[in-house]
């Protein structure tokens, strides 16, 4: 008998242990000498597909593998365009719709088994030539590809491009050959140069061009790993056309010409990159705006980029997890919590000194991205009185949202551009955002008539219920609610909130199912254009434009507006036309959150780039000075 | 004559049973001290949840943003929440929550659960095989995963929009339905064994030996003999209501926006707890506690004092 | 008994088929416009068409009534094939589902796993020392905090066990960094699950303790502890091992929440956002597995219990 409860205890102590022994087996991220960057990321990664790309993780861990023809120049500001797989900025031709861009020389893609394997059983690789490009566009353009943001910004654009997408549709989504139609406005002149052809005059074409979902694509690629699989032994077998997908899913499938290599994708857990052997074509600048060469940004002028060896990526999707693994010095840099914030910066905005002794170092800086409630134009309540509209954003006390839900990270956004865009100013704010009670009560009044009028009031002549979607299910989206039926209530105005998943909203919003609901933009590239289009009306068809906002006047300033060569003129423009959307209210506008950042002192170079992806590489780790502090 | 004489006596007899099994049961109750507390501490909720709202109206629009994440004072017992608002109040109204999804989804579940049960045991055949095979398939998935697709299922349904029975699927009414059409099996386990014992009992026979029809039966003599069983059940089934509540809230598939509840405060938690904010999650926490402690040892000892043969 | 036996299997894949049906339905109803939600909102009907086509969802839902075609050329004979054989595919990542069981269960069981165990040894061990000690004030206090325990909210539980790592142990609050920190959400589980389990393990040792042999054991000299060990825990196994049964199909799938809390990336884990996703075959592999081992456990609970124990019924 005793032998049964000692067999019994056994056993249970061995499936005690067990999990340790498997979870000490595991993979072990053993970099050896190597110096690697750690950092946590906070949500899923969506796509590793540079067409697919649509979401700010995965365009932010994109960055560090693709690379498109152009990039931003690191310090500077306001931003500056720089050639990156580029030689230099592109011809133009006299009528502005021919491109010419001049590849460098020797770009090297990563070493990948579809350019072959060596011998050794090493991988091949190849040089990057004009076609690649062409290829990558053309997979923008795919229709069987869900590009939904990439293609956004070429659609109709680029001379046969549409009619490539259109063709597309007849193809099945495994057959690959559609790939070798011949694109009119996409022209490989030789293995260096590449022409681009455009309908009309499109001066952002250049910033387009500067986003990394663009970037080259090999067709080994598509031959080897999307049409074939391993088969017995080390021959590969084509894939049947009917079980292919055209989107590359796996890590081995990546190839770019970026500074890293993802090696290890666990998902929603682990990504690790490495070096890129082939890598070559990077340095650190040699200039910045006043202030970089006393801040230390330019010690490193010079140097071949990357400096860290290895980036260690965790996803961790809860916020205190995160910030307390970079308080134990687990990893680099990290963002503040919302809730810890006032245990970390002082009232007026700054470090606390018990962090800044502990060798935090603060950087602020507001990204351009503003968020807002959108109203939906084509709603019957809604789109029938911009007094309501007016009343609705009179009311909402955006300072109180700010201190109450965002710890005062952020300023009150006050017309629909960014702040940092240089069309923001000259437009200035809007006359109705703003907190002004007994205004809105004034306009409130004005709004009954005039609902009345149309017969869009309730049977008792009341306001109807107001549903309003957020895109979120979570403890602080359900806060954001609360807080809105709160701005509404004194009012008088009956608020529903409705929470989704992120999709189920964006397919309401197309469906044009809601009235109100949150939305929120970040901006691409510097230029105005980027915000307005979104209330631009043949953009509705397109989906971009959301609030479903149309206005003739407005439209035509648009359609001159994006042929415009000359940057001053077009500020001068888009100020007119942010007027327009002052007056006639189609968003309520909410905030532009200020971002904080903290990194401890041996990490070397840090800087946010407000549009730019990929700019890991300028990081350096002081290794000796990390293991010092207690670190890594 | 005479052979029909003694039948109202054996029939009568059951029926006399249950009338003093329930005069029994009650006076065994009200004798036991900690039962009694727990009645009391349910009613006190039930009216809680009745009252609450005449109490605090305008809850909802008491924000107060200059006194918020107040930790306990005098002013505020349990503390203000993240938009000031006192949350003991929030608390009080939270019993409302749980106690109508407590009723509503037994009082959907139990009956169903009893029909079933009731209709399996008694007839027997293809209908008890579908029966059986309708409640093991159910109790074959983890509930959790059934609840949350059909209360994703339910996203955005509104049901007689406009009319005063309204049903809004993706908010309250949604759980309702949702706890009510998957919590059955216990029941129906349990009615339907029992109907199957019944059954063959003397006076079933006998009842059906003088000749009733077997739905007047089924009425007339096994119904109310399970009653009692779907009492318990009813008392017990609350507890998992209530439970599971808090854990769609959790999940963001629980109450509307703006329904004060014990499940989204103790979600709050989550961005509360470790900036040291506890007293939200403790209030919801302990409320909660007190009536799963109260409807336990109630059910239990109601079960006992019911029926005595059931006592694990 | 071999009747018996046949006619459980019988049932059995009578229930593994009503779960696929109302799991196949369930999860369609879910996915609503499903080719809509995973090709985004600015998908045209020629795009969604084509993706229907392609994952097999243009197919008549259960029955095939068009001319020409087999009858079972269906989304449900399509669906059985598949997620019997776990061959389905998820729509995210196109990721074959037995692979990405084989990468996370491990993780999941980690969790569960010891949790049972030492669930199953602390609940032995203060069971039988609450029964040995019977209506004495150890049993009364002990039933009292098996009461409270069970009484507390599972996320509290959860909630209050993270929150004290981070005051004590800030780096093993979360993320498996160290294999140790798989414990927390271990004794978290075992915590919570404590309660119920002491009071049901008491009420079956306490069953046996009142029967003959035990009396006849004492009243010839054998002192209690002697019987306790040698005799009563041995026949109070077969019932608490069926309810170890019972629990392990609910261990591959883990614990839901606590995989949540901690970042676990186990298949509990990979359910929720799958359900997100709306990536339907993954919930509904990862659901018919689950049901499928339930079945499977039962049925051989039952069997085994028709082998050593002749006193049950077969009925």
């Amino acid at each position: 008998m005793g032998k049964f409860y000692a067999i019994a205890g056994l056993l249970v102590l061995a499936l005690v242990l067990a999990p340790v022994g498997f979870l000490a087996l595991r993979k072990k991220a053993d970099y050896g000498d190597r110096t690697v960057l750690y950092q946590t990321y906070s949500a899923k990664v969506k796509s590793i597909d540079p067409a697919t790309c649509g979401d700010t993780t995965s365009a932010s861990m994109q960055g560090q593998v693709y690379e498109s023809l152009y990039t931003y120049h690191y310090l500077k500001r306001p931003v500056e365009i720089i050639p990156q797989l580029a030689a230099e900025m592109p011809e133009i031709s006299e009528d502005s719709r021919i491109y010419t861009f001049r590849l460098k020389p020797n770009i090297h893609y990563a070493p990948n088994p579809c350019f072959g394997i060596k011998p050794d059983g090493s991988f091949r690789t190849r040089t990057v030539r004009a076609d690649d490009f062409a290829l990558g566009l053309k997979r923008v353009a795919d229709f069987h590809l869900q590009t939904p943001l990439a293609w956004s910004f070429l659609s109709e654009r680029i001379v046969g491009l549409d009619e490539y997408r259109a063709r597309c549709e007849a193809y099945r989504e495994g057959d690959f050959s559609r790939y070798d139609m011949e694109v009119e406005g996409l022209e490989a002149v030789d293995d260096l140069t590449l022409r681009i052809h455009l309908k009309a005059p499109f001066p952002q074409l250049i910033y387009v061009l500067a986003m990394q979902t663009y970037a080259p694509v090999p067709r080994e690629l598509i031959d080897y790993h999307l049409a074939t699989e391993p088969g017995p032994g080390d021959e590969r077998r084509p894939i049947p056309i009917s079980r292919r997908t055209a989107q590359i899913t796996q890590v081995e499938q990546i190839v770019g010409t970026g500074p890293y290599q993802l090696t290890h994708w666990q998902q929603g857990a682990l990504m690790v990159f490495e070096r890129n052997p082939e890598y070559r074509h990077g340095f650190y600048p040699t200039e910045g705006e006043p202030g970089d060469a006393e801040a230390g940004l330019l010690d490193d002028a010079g140097k071949p980029l990357p400096f860290v060896d290895v980036l260690h990526y965790e996803c961790i999707l809860e916020d205190m997890p995160a910030w307390l693994r970079f308080l134990s010095r687990q990893t680099d840099v990290s963002g503040i919590p919302r809730d810890v914030f006032d245990t970390v910066i002082t009232p007026d905005r700054d470090l606390l000194d018990k962090w800044a002794k502990q060798g935090l170092r603060l950087s602020k800086f507001t990204d351009p991205t503003v968020f807002w409630l959108a109203f939906n134009m084509d709603d019957p309540v809604m789109g029938a009185s911009k007094s309501l509209r007016h009343a609705m954003c009179l009311a909402f006390n955006v300072e109180d949202l700010i201190e109450v839900l965002y710890n005062g990270r952020g300023r009150r956004a006050v017309n629909v551009l960014p702040s940092s865009f240089p069309a923001h100013p000259i437009a200035g704010p809007g006359p109705y955002y703003r907190y002004d009670m007994e205004e809105a009560r004034r306009q409130l009044d004005q709004a009954r008539s005039e609902l009345a009028a149309v017969g869009r009031l309730d049977a008792n002549d009341q306001f109807p219920l107001l549903t309003v979607d957020l895109g979120g299910r979570d403890e602080t989206s359900r806060r954001m609610g609360e807080f809105i039926r709160q701005q509404f209530e004194p009012l008088g105005l009956r608020v529903r909130i409705e929470l989704n998943d992120w999709p189920t909203l964006q397919q309401k919003v197309h469906n044009k199912q809601c009235q109100l609901y949150a939305m929120g933009w970040h901006a691409d590239y510097p230029d105005a254009e980027n915000f307005l289009q979104l209330y631009y009306g043949p953009n509705i068809e397109k989906g971009t434009n959301n609030s479903n906002y149309r206005n003739p006047e407005f439209d035509a300033l648009y359609d001159q507006v994006t042929v415009m060569p000359d940057e001053h003129d077009r500020n001068e423009v888009y100020a007119r036309m942010v007027h327009m959307l002052n007056e006639d209210c189609p968003v309520l506008l909410l905030v532009e959150p200020m971002y904080y950042v903290l990194t401890y002192d041996w990490v070397k170079g840090y800087k946010r780039h407000p549009f730019a992806y990929g700019m890991t590489k300028h990081l350096r780790i002081d290794t000796q000075l990390r293991r010092e502090m207690g670190g890594r | 004559m005479t052979t029909t004489a003694p039948n109202p006596a054996i029939l009568a007899a059951p029926v006399q049973q249950g009338r003093s099994l329930w005069g029994d049961a009650f006076r065994r109750l009200r004798r036991d001290p900690a039962a009694v507390a727990c009645f009391l501490v349910i009613g006190a909720y039930v009216a809680l949840a009745v009252g609450a709202v005449y109490w605090y109206p305008d809850f909802l629009e008491t924000q107060n943003y200059s006194e918020r994440n107040l930790p306990p004072s005098a002013d505020h017992w349990f503390g203000t929440d993240v938009f000031g608002r006192d949350v003991l109040a929030k608390t009080l109204l939270g019993a409302r929550v749980s106690m109508t999804v407590g009723f509503m989804a037994n009082a959907i579940a139990v009956p169903l659960g009893l029909a079933l049960g009731v209709l399996g045991g008694y007839f027997g055949k293809w209908i008890d095989d579908l029966v059986v095979w309708l409640y093991t398939t159910l109790a074959s998935i983890p509930g959790i995963i059934l609840l949350i697709a059909l209360k994703y299922a339910f996203q955005g349904i509104i049901l007689f929009e406009g009319t005063f029975i309204e049903l809004n699927l993706s908010g309250i009414h949604g759980l309702y339905i949702a706890l009510g059409v998957l919590s059955w099996i216990g029941t129906c386990r349990i009615i339907r064994a029992e109907t199957l014992k019944l059954k063959s009992l003397d006076y079933v026979t006998a009842a059906r030996a003088s000749g009733q029809g077997r739905v007047r039966i089924l009425v007339r003599h096994i119904v109310p003999n399970l009653l009692h069983l779907a009492i318990i059940n009813f008392t017990l089934g609350f507890v998992g209501a209530i439970s599971a509540e808090v854990i769609l809230s959790f999940l963001g598939l629980g109450v509307e926006v703006g329904t004060p509840s014990w499940g989204t405060m103790i979600n709050a938690a989550r961005l509360d707890l470790v900036v040291g904010r506890w007293w939200e999650a403790v209030a919801a926490c302990a409320a909660m506690f007190v009536i799963v402690l109260a409807l336990n040892i109630f059910g239990d000892r109601l079960r006992d004092a019911l029926d005595p043969k059931l006592r694990i | 008994m071999g009747a018996y036996v046949i006619r459980r299997l019988v049932q059995a894949v009578f229930t593994i088929f009503g779960v696929m049906l109302v799991t196949f339905l369930l999860f369609r109803v879910v996915a609503g416009d499903i080719a809509g939600a995973h090709l985004g909102p600015k998908a045209t009907e020629q795009q969604k068409r084509e993706w229907l086509k392609k994952y097999g969802y243009d197919r008549p839902l259960l029955i095939n009534r068009q001319p020409d075609t087999r009858w079972y050329d269906t989304q449900f004979a399509h669906y059985v094939s598949t997620t019997a054989t776990f061959k389905t595919r998820s729509l995210i990542n196109n990721e074959k589902l037995s692979d990405t069981i084989l990468e996370r269960a491990p993780y999941s069981l980690a969790i569960t796993v010891p949790a049972l165990a030492l669930g199953w040894a602390l609940a032995m061990v203060v069971s039988t020392l609450v029964a040995y000690y019977r209506a004495s004030l150890i049993d009364h206090v002990g039933v009292f905090l098996a009461v409270l325990g069970m009484c507390v909210p599972y996320l509290a539980f959860i909630m209050g066990g993270q929150w004290l790592m981070f005051k004590v142990a800030p780096s093993m609050a979360y993320g498996l960094a160290n294999p140790f920190n798989i414990f927390v959400p271990v004794v978290i589980s075992v915590v919570a699950g404590l309660g119920g389990s002491v009071r049901f393990y008491r009420t079956v040792i306490l069953d046996e303790t009142t029967r003959d042999y035990v009396r006849t054991a004492q009243a010839k000299g054998v002192p209690l502890p002697s019987v306790m060990f040698k005799h009563i825990l041995k026949n109070c196994m077969l019932p608490i091992l069926t309810n170890l049964i019972m629990a392990i199909p609910f261990l591959i799938m883990g614990s839901l929440l606590l995989e949540l809390f901690f970042g676990i990336p186990g298949l509990g884990d990979l359910l929720l956002s799958s359900i997100t996703n709306r990536d339907e075959p993954i919930v509904s592999g990862l659901t018919f597995l689950t049901a499928l081992i339930y079945v499977l456990g039962t049925l051989a609970t039952d069997i085994t219990y028709v082998i050593f124990d002749p006193r049950v019924e077969l009925t």
